[in-house]
C-alpha cells in the first residue's frame, strides 16, 4: 500500500496522451495511437441498457461498408435511440471518431466509425457485430 | 529532417536487437503467451502479499488491469502478449493480472488505488520495490515497444 500513492499520482491520461504519434514519426509511416477502453464510463445498469441498444441496432443494420480508416453502417432513420447509442460508445471508446447522419425526410441513417493509425483494427474488434456482422 | 524517421527506425531496431542480445541465456520459453503469476480476484494472495514476495526476491513486478469486455485488451492479448520476445522478456517479472470484468468491490478498489481509468493499464514496480510511474502504459501497445518497456524496468 505504501508504494502506490506515487503510482496513483500520475494520471493515466498523461501516459495515453504521451503515446500519441509525434509529428516526425507520423510521416512517412504513421505510428498507431494507443486505443483503450474507459474503465469507469458504464455502470452495470447503463451497460445493460447499452448492450440492449447495440443488439437492436445490430439487427437493424441494412448495409455495412469498410472504409480506409474505419467502417460505415446504414440503418433505418426510425432508430430513435441512435444518439443515445453513440453517446455510449464515445464515452467508452474515446480514442476514435463517430459521425452520425440522418437523411432528409425520415430517410436512412448512417454511422461512420473511424480514426487514425491503428484505429481500424480496434474498431473491428470492439464493434465486430455492428460493422462486420460477426 | 527527411532522414530522421529512418534513423529513428534503425535506432529502434538496434535497441530491440540489443535487448535480445542482453536477454538472460536459457531455454526458449515454452509458453506461447505471457503467463500470469497471479490473477486477482481468484488468487488467495492479496496485491500487497504479491508485492512483498517480489520485493523480498528482488524481482520486478508487472501489473496489468484488464477486462473481458475490453476490445483493446483483447488486441494486446492476441498480439503483443503472444510475441516470443515479449514472452521471453516477461519471464523475469512477477506478473499480476487484475481482471475487472465483474466490477466487484475488490477489483474496483484496486483500480481506484492504482488510479486506473483506461484498459488495458500496464504498470511496473522495480526490483527494489519502487513504483515506476513513468513506465505506465494505457491502451494498445505493439510488441517491440512493450519489449523495450520491459527492458527498462529494473
Amino acid at each position: 500500500m505504501t508504494n502506490f500513492p506515487l503510482l496513483a499520482a500520475v494520471p493515466a491520461m498523461v501516459a495515453c496522451t504521451a503515446a500519441a504519434a509525434a509529428p516526425e514519426a507520423a510521416a512517412p509511416e504513421a505510428v498507431a495511437e494507443r486505443h483503450y477502453c474507459n474503465l469507469h464510463f458504464f455502470t452495470p445498469q447503463s451497460m445493460a441498457r447499452h448492450l440492449a441498444l447495440r443488439g437492436t441496432l445490430v439487427a437493424a443494420v441494412t448495409e455495412r461498408r469498410e472504409l480506409a480508416t474505419g467502417y460505415r453502417i446504414t440503418f433505418p432513420g426510425s432508430f430513435r435511440e441512435a444518439g443515445e447509442f453513440v453517446d455510449g460508445i464515445r464515452g467508452c471508446c474515446p480514442t476514435i471518431g463517430y459521425a452520425l447522419q440522418f437523411a432528409p425526410h425520415d430517410g436512412t441513417a448512417t454511422l461512420e466509425i473511424s480514426g487514425g493509425p491503428g484505429a481500424k483494427a480496434f474498431i473491428a474488434e470492439e464493434f465486430r457485430q455492428l460493422v462486420r456482422g460477426q | 529532417m527527411t532522414a530522421s524517421p529512418i534513423v529513428g527506425r534503425l535506432a529502434a531496431g538496434a535497441i530491440v536487437v540489443g535487448i535480445a542480445a542482453c536477454s538472460p541465456a536459457g531455454p526458449l520459453p515454452t509458453a506461447d503467451a505471457v503467463t500470469w503469476t497471479a490473477t486477482l480476484p481468484g488468487d488467495p494472495r492479496t496485491l500487497d502479499d504479491l508485492l512483498a514476495i517480489a520485493r523480498a526476491a528482488h524481482q520486478p513486478v508487472w501489473i496489468e488491469l484488464t477486462a473481458a469486455w475490453c476490445a483493446a485488451c483483447r488486441i494486446v492479448d492476441q498480439g503483443a502478449y503472444r510475441d516470443p520476445d515479449v514472452v521471453r522478456a516477461a519471464r523475469r517479472f512477477l506478473t499480476i493480472r487484475i481482471d475487472t470484468t465483474a466490477g466487484d468491490p475488490l477489483t474496483t478498489a484496486l483500480a481506484t488505488r492504482l488510479a486506473a481509468t483506461g484498459l488495458p493499464t500496464l504498470m511496473f514496480v522495480g526490483a527494489d520495490g519502487t513504483p515506476l510511474a513513468d513506465r505506465r502504459v494505457v491502451g494498445t501497445i505493439a510488441a517491440p515497444e512493450l519489449v523495450a518497456t520491459l527492458a527498462e524496468v529494473r
